[in-house]
């Protein structure tokens, strides 16, 4: 919201710095958004004006809250001027639910002029620009109430004015000369032939008030916001009408907005009111909260002396209405539409003593158990095993648009974006596209690794899963070399190497490696490793075989290894070698005996069933 | 033949014991054990032998062979550590100067240490690390936030949409403080570090996916100043003892009283520049007491209970941390580390 100060200053005595005015205005909850600038002769200042306030989307609202502040009147003399008595009759039908309130005068006898100079500065500096007394006075009064009002050459209209929904195929020509096609969700003001406007959002061509207007409908109504917001995104207009409706405007806002208008029409346009009309199916009671004092103290921290706290809620004219120990009972004015629960008079009331005056405190309760999830402790196990295995993590973004999905991808229905219209089912491509980027950097050895989720389709449910995985790429870097580099991984984590839980596939230019979290979480697990006080005694034992070529040697090692409790170590003691009659493979067996001195006849019973095992299973011959 | 090979061979093994012993430099040493470990050693010779050998001799040379190799090695190792440490005269042939083969260095990526960094502070104050997903229905995200349909505020939230309006990517990490609500025992006190998604096209300072970090405490007896302590706390461990906070009202839907916590800029010190946009205060965190409403959306009863919570967004601390000026480059895999040597 921009607040000329000079025209703020109308309504309440202000500070003489600008800085001090905006400090206090952030405090309160409206911070400033940029700096003030100098318009002609005034000091603009650019409030950010939160979701819930709608007042403060006008000046005198703006003034509200910093008399509140600033602990001084506010300075608002009411409109002087007789208007008819109201009817129904005189006014606009309303013919939706999507409309509260439709209030409106007929003004007649108008000299379309130039407006005066301090309202053409005022407008200015707000920033719209003055094009005549009459535009201009629904322009003003729409900044000084937050009521968007609107005014149709009554000549032009036929029959009666009404708010209605818009029929599929409708089409109107708006202020600008664009021409819109209506969806029946849009709500419009249309007279017996036409459409006249799009209601709460901008005025069409076919009424609009030109220099040789004498006669007006000027209406003021409120829609329900959300509607409004609907209609200026889908047709893309954004107004200085629809930014105000889109926010919930009371309707009682008509009334002060139209007398307004009323008396400055008469005052700088010579016009009369000749008939008020007001639809008005639903008027509601005002809000009326009680709440409990010792809760509020408690929520907000500190206790405010009660008598201070009712000056501070009349100060922002909340009416307190009853008031006994321990409860008020307070009235909520109509244009602070924000205001429904006790914790919102709570904040009012701290607001205005100031939440600089809240103590610093800690929780004084102890801690609750730890519920932190072993999922997470294990992924930060995992970063930094691979971090201290020379890994570098990457993060990459989830939303992507893979033109080949591991697993049936989970689509985006409205993505701005044609690179990203899916979630990711496999972390291999960022990896790759991180690794092509990597490379130019020029080093020997590129190691990067992701813990992150992937997502897919069970059925017709969208599922999301934590996978760690890796890249590895370089002039050593094999098969072997990532797969030795998560065995490490995993045995450092105190894990067994399992080939059902990795997968290790060739990748672009670079081996890639993936493993399930939550699998991993669940498989069995060595907390730590076994300490040892004493160097255990060992007899070693050379093996070398003559296996046909196609014997998968590490399931060789495996069945050795699980063969005896005897068996302490299995190791190759040279790659394999590939010769005419299949290959030679060179295996160190060690034995120790946990309980007991190991001896060569001890291990011999289990040296023949190695050889009777590998002779058997893999056709192996002792070399 | 083979008891000639065996005594050769403990001939041999004292008289390398011998040599280890008198070497005195790295150079001697490595020739001491070119001649009694290398190609055409006593060693060499009595392993080939063994090819060749009877089986009756085959298990006791092969025995003799280890004890040597074993001996022989041990004591040449512990006499290298020796002469390396104890050696008085530099040696002529290692040039010590020369850069030590190195392992390679892993990191983490900044955002993960920016959240461990946090996460620690957390830790400390009691609070666990609670997450849930991305994936999200409307009823977590939206509804139990006090953000029902046509709430002015979801217009902030440029929402991405799988199965419009009920399923959609988490646009806040709210929605896990709404889930932990619903579905942990009280008192609660947790963080929540995670990913969250807008549909909005990316530029240096806005991406479609991001990170969030939010804390809340569901307690008895609750109140602003709790917040106000935690957070004033929270913001001098990330910038310094030294930092000057503002604690202010501030809309947000979720919580009320509603606040904001900023700490003055330390550009301008407060007078106004163009990083703190000429307020003279840096917004930080965004942070109230849990709205009533949510509260009895997520089962809990606000005459017992009451909660606070506060979040920020962590992408700009981190590139601030690291001077990164484009946030696409945290997520796209265009961060390259490079050690200071």
């Amino acid at each position: 919201m921009k607040v000329p100060i000079n025209w703020l200053s109308q309504y309440v005595e202000l500070p003489a710095e600008v800085p001090e005015l905006t400090r206090q205005l952030t405090a309160i909850g409206h911070m400033q958004d940029k700096p003030p600038v100098e318009v002609g002769r005034d000091v603009v200042l650019d409030l950010e004006v939160r979701q819930n306030r709608s007042d403060c989307l006008s000046m005198i609202g703006v003034a509200r809250e910093a008399a509140a502040i600033l602990n001084r009147p506010l300075q608002l003399k009411p409109a002087e001027i007789e208007l008819p008595t109201a009817s129904e009759v005189a006014g606009v039908w309303i013919e939706t639910e999507q409309c509260y309130r439709f209030h409106s005068l007929t003004i007649k006898g108008l000299k379309i002029e130039p407006s005066p100079e301090w309202l053409t500065q005022r407008l200015e500096a707000y920033g719209i620009k003055s094009i005549n007394n009459v535009v201009d006075i629904t322009n003003y009064v729409m900044v000084e109430w937050g009521e968007p009002l609107h005014a149709f050459d009554a000549s032009k209209v036929v029959g009666q004015l009404r708010a209605r929904q818009a029929r599929a195929g409708e089409t109107l020509t708006v202020l600008g000369n664009k021409t819109i096609t209506l969806d029946p969700a849009d709500i419009v003001i249309a007279d017996d032939q036409q459409i006249l406007a799009l209601g709460g959002v901008i005025g069409g061509t076919a009424a609009a008030v030109t220099n040789k207007t004498t006669d007006i409908i000027l209406e003021a109504a409120t829609y329900n916001q959300a509607n409004i917001r609907r209609t200026s995104l889908r047709h893309s207009l954004r107004t200085e009408a629809s930014l105000r409706h889109e926010k919930f405007l009371h309707p009682e806002l008509t009334v002060e907005a139209l007398r307004r208008a009323a008396s400055l029409l008469v005052e700088l346009a010579g016009a009369k009111i000749t008939a008020h009309g007001d639809s008005f199916p639903h008027p509601a009671a005002p809000v009326v909260v009680s709440l409990n004092i010792a809760r509020m103290h408690q929520l907000n921290g500190l206790t405010i002396p009660t008598a201070e706290a009712v000056a501070i809620l009349e100060r922002l004219g909340i009416d307190v209405i009853e008031q006994t120990t321990d409860s008020l009972t307070v009235r909520v004015p109509y244009f602070r539409t924000d205001l429904v629960l006790e914790e919102d008079i709570y904040e009012e009331v701290l607001r205005i003593y100031g939440y600089d005056q809240v103590p610093d405190r800690l929780p004084s309760t102890p801690p609750p158990a730890d519920i932190t999830s072993a999922l997470f402790v294990l992924e930060e196990e995992l970063r930094d095993a691979l971090v201290g295995f020379g890994w570098d993590e990457v993060i990459t973004e989830p939303l992507t648009n893979e033109a080949v999905s591991v697993r049936p991808p989970v689509v985006l229905q409205n993505s701005l974006n044609a690179d990203k219209t899916m979630l990711r089912t496999t972390l291999r491509y960022g990896l790759e596209q991180a690794l092509a980027y990597h490379r130019k950097f020029r080093k020997p050895e590129i190691k990067l690794f992701e813990v992150g989720k992937v997502y897919f389709m069970v059925g017709d449910r969208q599922h999301e899963e934590r996978w760690l995985a890796g890249v590895m790429a370089g002039s050593q870097t094999s098969f072997l070399t990532i797969k030795g580099a998560v065995e490490t991984l995993l045995i450092k984590l105190g894990f067994r190497y399992d080939p059902e839980l990795v997968s290790i596939m060739l990748g672009r230019d670079c081996w890639y490696f993936e493993l399930p979290e939550e699998r991993l979480a669940v498989a069995a697990r060595d907390a730590q490793p076994l300490v040892r006080t004493t160097v255990p005694q060992v007899l070693f034992q050379d093996f070398s075989w003559l296996l046909p070529a196609a014997t998968p040697v590490g399931e060789v090692l495996q069945a050795i290894s699980s063969l005896d409790p005897l068996v302490y170590r299995v190791e190759l003691g040279e790659p394999p070698r590939h010769v005419e009659a299949g290959k030679t493979v060179f295996i160190k067996v060690q034995y120790h005996q946990a309980d007991g001195q190991i001896t060569t006849e001890k291990a011999e019973p289990v040296r023949q069933q190695i050889v009777k095992l590998v002779a058997e299973r893999w056709g192996g011959q002792l070399r | 033949m083979s008891p000639d090979v065996t005594s050769h061979l403990s001939q041999a093994q004292a008289a390398a014991l011998t040599a280890v012993a008198a070497a005195t430099t790295a150079a001697q040493l490595e020739a001491v054990r070119i001649e009694y470990l290398g190609k055409k050693s006593p060693l060499a010779e009595a392993s080939q032998a063994l090819k060749t050998a009877e089986v009756a001799v085959k298990k006791e040379l092969g025995q003799a062979i280890n004890a040597y190799k074993t001996a022989v090695s041990d004591a040449l190792a512990a006499r290298v550590a020796e002469v390396g440490t104890t050696a008085t005269t530099p040696d002529a042939e290692l040039d010590t100067s020369l850069p030590g083969v190195r392992p390679t260095i892993g990191h983490l990526h900044p955002t993960t240490v920016v959240i461990r960094k946090i996460n620690s502070f957390f830790r400390y104050l009691g609070y666990s690390v609670y997450e849930g997903p991305e994936i999200e229905s409307n009823e977590f995200n939206f509804e139990k936030l006090n953000l029902p349909k046509d709430h002015p505020a979801r217009e902030l939230a440029d929402t991405l949409y799988i199965v419009e309006p009920e399923v959609l990517l988490r646009t806040h990490t709210s929605s896990v403080e709404t889930r932990a609500m619903t579905q942990e025992s009280l008192p609660l006190r947790i963080m929540v570090p995670g990913k969250v998604y807008r549909n909005e096209n990316s530029n240096t300072t806005n991406n479609s996916m991001f990170y969030q970090y939010e804390g809340l405490v569901v307690d008895k007896g609750l109140s602003m100043a709790d917040l106000k302590g935690t957070l004033n706390r929270f913001v001098r461990f990330l910038y310094g003892d030294d930092v000057k906070t503002r604690f202010r009202c501030k809309y947000y839907p979720q919580v009320e009283p509603g606040a904001g916590l900023d700490i003055q800029c330390r550009f301008c010190h407060g007078d106004g520049c163009s990083v703190c946009k000429y307020r003279g205060w840096i917004e930080v965190l965004g942070a109230g007491m849990v709205h009533p409403n949510v509260l009895k959306a997520c089962g809990i009863d606000s005459a017992e209970y009451s909660g606070f919570a506060f979040g920020l967004g962590l992408d700009r601390l981190v590139m601030l941390t690291y001077g990164i000026n484009d946030i696409r480059k945290l997520y796209n895999g265009e961060l390259l580390f490079e050690d200071r040597s």
